[in-house]
């Protein structure tokens, strides 16, 4: 998933799967409310579901969407050839098995007979066309480096090979054949994310030649394989899915339709929810969840798998010394903040990895690691700070600039750094906060010195955390170069041995943390109120919320 | 209030001008004397000072003289209190988060970070009576001048300067406002002058209004005779007695640049962080305020009774200014 | 008086125009590139990006061809929402906001103009304290404040406790309609100008009577209904009428806060994405089209004036 993962756009599309059903009594339901759904599954109870996504999703085409209110279209529509279980394990989807080599680099999946929306088959070519595309270097798809273990990948889509390099063949309708160059052992998994999607070629085209992209610009204009389809989208206001009979799994799924509104405002969403016109609320303050206990809602805390961090500029002035930022680092009081001012259910982090994440052998990679320094360390990091003062030959601490985007969340932490930084250790800070594009793109061009960030896991390995910080990674922002770091790294990526893999990252992680180019902050939890009309329903890290097989039950 | 005021060297130089309907009297009269100033003046009563009379009416009217009270006691609110509290705007204290009125020794409680409301709210009544007087004061010389000149010379130049100014005025403010803030780094100076670009059109309009009500007037006339030059008749003679008018406007424009910050504050192009104004405060305080009601009410009463006040006082000057007064 | 119609359409133009430049050279000022994503583009993928929008071309070819598409009708598509053209997009949200606008104008005026007439009729009565009550609160309270308090007591509180106890929900507190969800949102849109329209109606009235054509009536012995009728409401109105531009300004602008915040999809929402996603086509758009909107309300209401005042007609040509 990517960086910048904010938590009110997390929250925004937990909120968007709640609204399953404005239902039965009461409550004259506005066009904000469901509309009266087609026949009932359970009974006589409507089974409409109604999510607030918070924002319009830019797009629906699974080649270009990276955000996620566009997964929140997508996933439901689509399916790939794996998908992911309620505990998070790679199982079988349009896929219905596949052989891996010995050397784990050649991938064979047998497709079962499936339906796309139009009762066109789903065949091999629908996925060699769309990672085609995707790799493209003419279409110019924002994920393409996640491809870059297959064969070929990297070469093509930085125009130095022919797609005839690709990796990628279909030898007949129902098979497709998938080379690696790295031994990865989260190709499965991989396949269970939206840009892996299949796309029929013919129904491209045709929407492409009618203009450049006007697939997946409407509902007419996307052609589905997954659960739902789009039935109506009104821009900027609501989308609609309904059941897709030509699913091939249509007989698990219970809902009919499910009503994606766009409420942006927070507390209008939650006001919604109590209302009932939402059948899920995120409470992004403490305050809401406060009110959500006392109405008696069913509350779940979920991990979101991304840790919170602070990003330093590491060739920036006084930044480039590591005790400097150890200072900052252990000046900040994680706990705290997130008790009594962020008031969420976050966890402090004082590594990098996301305790969700396992190894390739099954071990709770955050254990191994452990926590690599002390929260609230006002000594520590003072003594730091005194250190940092002599080996730069400053008399007077520095200030810094401090760059955040243009919501609530960053501001409170930004304002909280400050103070902490100021009295701790006498460094002031200048904030200046951007709308998302502008500060994107002054990130991206190392135009800043201190910013705030969030990375998301794509896959379930600590390798998608630490592979950023290797000095060749196009996602390294911080300019962070360890020869041992890149060392552990490369032996991580090419290595059969799991044992050894795993033992690698644990080393990577520990050095990294020794030079602490970044400042973990919190690992993200979500906190949500879910309608006791609904069952089914979870939120998971990979998944987001997952209303797919859920259904109401009043 | 007219006042021809001549001295001695004014009549070394004799300009003929042109260009005003009326004007061409202007070569036919010559200054024959007296040479002494004192003796002119001397021989009438003793002048009643005009602003005397002015204030005077407004401590008169009840409702205006209570608001000038409450102005006043907020301005030395604004400037003692951040002084002299125990509290810091920018001291946080996360164990003393959100509390109420009166509350651990905090008059207004405290908002999400622990900061005390009350030192903000002084201080960001400080940085709002300051953002709103620049950028009056800004729009005002601007619009001044330019309504100045453009009711001076009337024809040719009067009409293409109104042009522009309609042009100009045309422009939905709050959107070039926020675009201009966008291009430029937000901050106090910065909404100074994004207001001042686009709110000196109203000075403008009025002060070229009366202008060109003025100029025919015979202490206007008398002026020109006597060879004053364009830019010394407007400033000496025209645009002192448009004073009541622009003090007016002045009055009445400031609650809308305060509004206007409010605004600016609510799309998050207000002042930084840790500074607070009352439109910084208002926006904080309605994202929190399910919670805490304080962290908006508090802000909001005291944003409302400032517009108030100062739309009070504004309708008071008007009336006792000049009761004729209409809006164009 | 043709002569004065041609000038001020001309000048309406003119004003378009120089909007409309303005608007494109500020885009291009803006900082933030529309495609930067959550991870960095290769060089060729961002040309590709790039050339697939036009962006690749110098910035005065754009713009000609910016003028040329606008003068066509066509505002551009947006960039972020691949392949909308903006064009369609305001003309599916501008129903919302005219409706949004209009209905609160429709609340606001006759309102307004009933209490400011009768407040300036029987001075120091209740009319006229209610009409100062409204008045100090229309300008004290910024919209966005009104509407944040009352969408919480009135649609959630109070709102509960109907359905509670009657079974229905007094207030919804989002979406546009239904008559009941127009409620909040207008009346909250409408209020400011309310204050704006006593006022002026008030103080117009108030002057009108107070003009020696009215005590001459009175002399003459017309009874007061006539002169209310035929001599004072008549003459008042060109005031109201000279308001009613900047009014229909104001509520398109304040649409903004009031469609974010009762969730209703009109333009104003739509710009405020545009903003925050730096797409420039749409920011464009919709400045452009409001500008539109302003300007030749403004032209209408020139037009009325030119109708109902003669010395427009007579005296403008002689405008020193």
């Amino acid at each position: 998933m990517s960086r910048n993962v904010t938590r009110k756009s997390f929250l925004g599309s937990m909120a968007a799967l709640g609204a399953l059903g404005l239902a039965a009594c009461g409550g004259t339901s506005t066009s904000g409310g469901s509309d009266s759904g087609g026949s009932g599954g359970a009974g006589a109870v409507e089974q409409v579901f109604n999510f607030n996504l918070g924002s319009e999703p830019p797009t629906a085409n699974s080649l270009q969407a990276t955000d996620l209110f566009s997964y929140y279209l997508i996933r439901p529509t689509f399916c790939g050839l794996t998908r992911l279980d309620e505990d998070n394990n790679v199982e079988p989807d349009i896929a219905e098995g596949w052989d891996v080599s010995d050397d784990l680099l050649t991938y064979t999946f047998y497709l079962r007979d499936a339906k796309w929306s139009n009762g066109d088959p789903v065949t091999s070519n629908d996925y060699l066309f769309a990672w085609s595309k995707l790799l493209d270097p003419e279409y110019g798809a924002p994920y393409s480096y996640i491809f870059y273990d297959i064969e070929g990948a990297a070469e093509y889509n930085m125009g130095e090979a022919d797609v005839s390099a690709l990796g990628i063949s279909a030898p007949d309708d129902k098979t497709l054949e998938v080379k690696l160059v790295n031994p990865i052992p989260y190709f499965t998994f991989l396949c269970t994310q939206p840009m892996f999607f299949p796309i029929q070629q013919k129904f491209f085209e045709d929407c492409e030649a009618q203009g450049e992209n006007t697939y997946a610009s409407d509902p007419d204009k996307i052609l589905s394989n997954g659960p739902f389809m789009i039935d109506t989208w009104e821009h900027n206001s609501k989308i609609v899915l309904k059941k897709n009979p030509n699913y091939w799994d249509v007989d698990n799924i219970k809902l009919e339709t499910v009503n994606l509104l766009e409420v942006a405002d927070n507390n209008t969403n939650y006001n919604m929810f109590t209302a009932g016109e939402l059948d899920i609320a995120s409470l992004t303050s403490g305050d809401l969840e406060d009110r959500a206990k006392e109405a008696g809602y069913d509350i779940r805390h979920t991990s979101t798998g991304a840790t919170y961090y602070i990003l330093l500029k590491l060739d920036s002035g006084p930044l480039a010394n590591a005790n400097f930022r150890k200072a900052l680092a252990y000046a900040i009081d994680r706990q705290s903040l997130i008790t009594n001012v962020l008031r969420s259910s976050s966890q402090p982090a004082l590594s990098f990895t996301s305790p969700d994440i396992l190894t390739s052998d099954g071990q709770e990679f955050h254990d191994l690691v452990g926590d690599c320094f002390k929260d609230a360390d006002v000594e520590g990091a003072k003594a730091a700070m005194e250190t940092a003062l002599k080996e730069l030959g400053l008399s007077e601490p520095p200030t810094l600039d401090i760059l955040i985007a243009d919501d609530d969340e960053d501001r409170t932490k930004a304002a909280a750094f400050q103070e902490t930084w100021k009295q701790t250790l006498g460094v002031e800070c200048n904030i200046s906060a951007l709308p998302r594009k502008a500060r994107l793109e002054k990130m991206h061009n190392g135009d800043y010195q201190v910013a705030f960030s969030a990375w998301g896991p794509d896959y379930d390995d600590p390798m998608t955390y630490l592979e950023m910080f290797m000095s060749n990674s196009s996602m390294n922002e911080t300019g962070y170069e360890n020869a041992e770091f890149d060392e552990l790294m490369e032996d991580a990526k090419t290595t059969t041995d799991q044992a050894k893999r795993t033992d690698d990252m644990v080393q990577a992680e520990k050095t990294l943390m020794s030079d602490m180019p970044i400042i973990p902050l919190y690992f993200a939890y979500n906190d949500m109120a879910v309608s006791n009309k609904v069952e089914g329903f979870y939120s998971k890290i990979f998944q987001g919320e997952n209303y797919i097989h859920a259904e109401k039950i009043a | 209030m007219a006042s021809a005021t001549m001295t001695a060297a004014q009549t070394a130089d004799v300009q003929a001008t042109s260009g005003v309907a009326g004007m061409d009297d202007a070569k036919l009269f010559e200054w024959v004397g007296p040479e002494d100033e004192s003796s002119i003046n001397g021989a009438h009563a003793p002048k009643r000072n005009f602003w005397h009379g002015v204030w005077t009416r407004l401590v008169h009217d009840r409702a205006a003289f209570v608001c000038l009270i409450a102005l006043v006691v907020m301005i030395l609110m604004a400037i003692f209190v951040p002084m002299v509290s125990p509290y810091s705007i920018s001291d946080q204290d996360f164990t003393q988060c959100n509390l109420g009125f009166m509350e651990n020794g905090h008059i207004f409680g405290t908002d999400k970070l622990g900061r005390d409301l009350f030192v903000r709210l002084c201080f960001g009544m400080r940085v709002s009576f300051i953002i709103a007087l620049a950028a009056v004061i800004v729009s005002l010389v601007f619009g001044a001048a330019y309504g100045g000149i453009s009711g001076y010379f009337g024809g040719m130049v009067d009409n293409v300067m109104m042009r522009v100014l309609e042009v100009i005025s045309c422009i939905p403010s709050m959107i070039m406002v926020i675009l201009l803030l966008m291009v430029l780094k937000p901050g106090v100076s910065t909404i100074i002058l994004a207001y001042a670009l686009v709110g000196w059109t109203g000075m403008a309009r009025l002060v070229r209004g009366e202008v060109l009500k003025l100029k025919t007037r015979e202490y206007v006339l008398a002026s020109r005779v006597l060879g004053a030059s364009p830019s010394r008749v407007i400033l000496r003679d025209l645009l002192p007695n448009t004073v009541s008018i622009i003090l007016v406007e002045l009055t009445m424009c400031i609650p809308g640049a305060i509004l206007m910050e409010g605004f600016l504050s609510y799309c998050g192009l207000g002042v930084q962080i840790p500074l607070s104004s009352l439109g910084s405060l208002v926006t904080d305080g309605i994202k929190d305020f399910q919670g805490n009601p304080i962290v908006l009410i508090a802000p909001s009463i005291f944003l409302c009774l400032v517009m108030f006040i100062f739309n009070t006082l504004g309708d008071s000057l008007r009336d006792i200014l000049d009761p004729t007064l209409g809006r164009q | 008086m043709l002569k004065y119609i041609a000038k001020r359409f001309g000048y309406s133009i003119l004003t378009l125009w120089v909007l409309i430049t303005v608007t494109f050279f500020l885009m291009h000022l803006l900082p933030g590139d529309p495609f930067v994503g959550d991870k960095p583009l290769s060089d060729s993928v961002k040309a590709a990006i790039y050339a697939r929008y036009g962006l690749d071309q110098p910035v005065y070819i754009q713009y000609l061809r910016y003028m040329q598409n606008v003068l066509h009708g066509d505002l551009g598509s947006s960039l972020i929402y691949s392949g909308q053209s903006v064009t369609n997009m305001i003309s599916a949200a501008f129903p919302y906001s005219a409706d949004l606008a209009l209905r609160s104008l429709t609340f606001a005026i006759p309102t307004g103009m009933l209490i400011g007439i009768m407040a300036a009729l029987h001075r120091g009565g209740p009319w006229d304290t209610t009409a100062l009550v409204i008045t100090a609160l229309g300008v004290s309270i910024p919209s966005f404040v009104l509407a944040s308090i009352l969408q919480y007591y009135l649609g959630v509180v109070f709102s509960s406790w109907t359905l509670a106890n009657w079974g229905f929900r007094a207030f919804p507190i989002s979406g546009w309609g239904t008559p009941q969800q127009a409620i909040l949102p207008c009346f909250i849109l409408g209020f400011s100008n309310l204050a704006e329209i006593i006022r002026m109606t008030r103080s117009s009235l108030l002057e009108v009577s107070g003009q020696d054509y009215i005590r001459t009536a009175k002399a003459k012995g017309l009874s007061e209904r006539k002169i209310v009728w035929r001599h004072i409401l008549r003459n008042s109105l060109c005031p109201i009428i000279t308001i009613l531009g900047p009014l229909i300004a104001s509520c398109l602008t304040g649409s903004f806060i009031i469609e974010s915040i009762f969730n209703i999809p009109g333009v104003g929402k739509f710009m405020i994405m545009g903003v925050e996603t730096s797409d420039y086509m749409v920011t464009a758009g919709s400045t452009i089209f409001y500008g539109v909107l302003i300007v030749g309300a403004n032209f209408i209401v020139d037009m009325l004036y030119m109708v109902i005042d003669p010395n427009i007609r007579l005296y403008d040509d002689k405008e020193a």
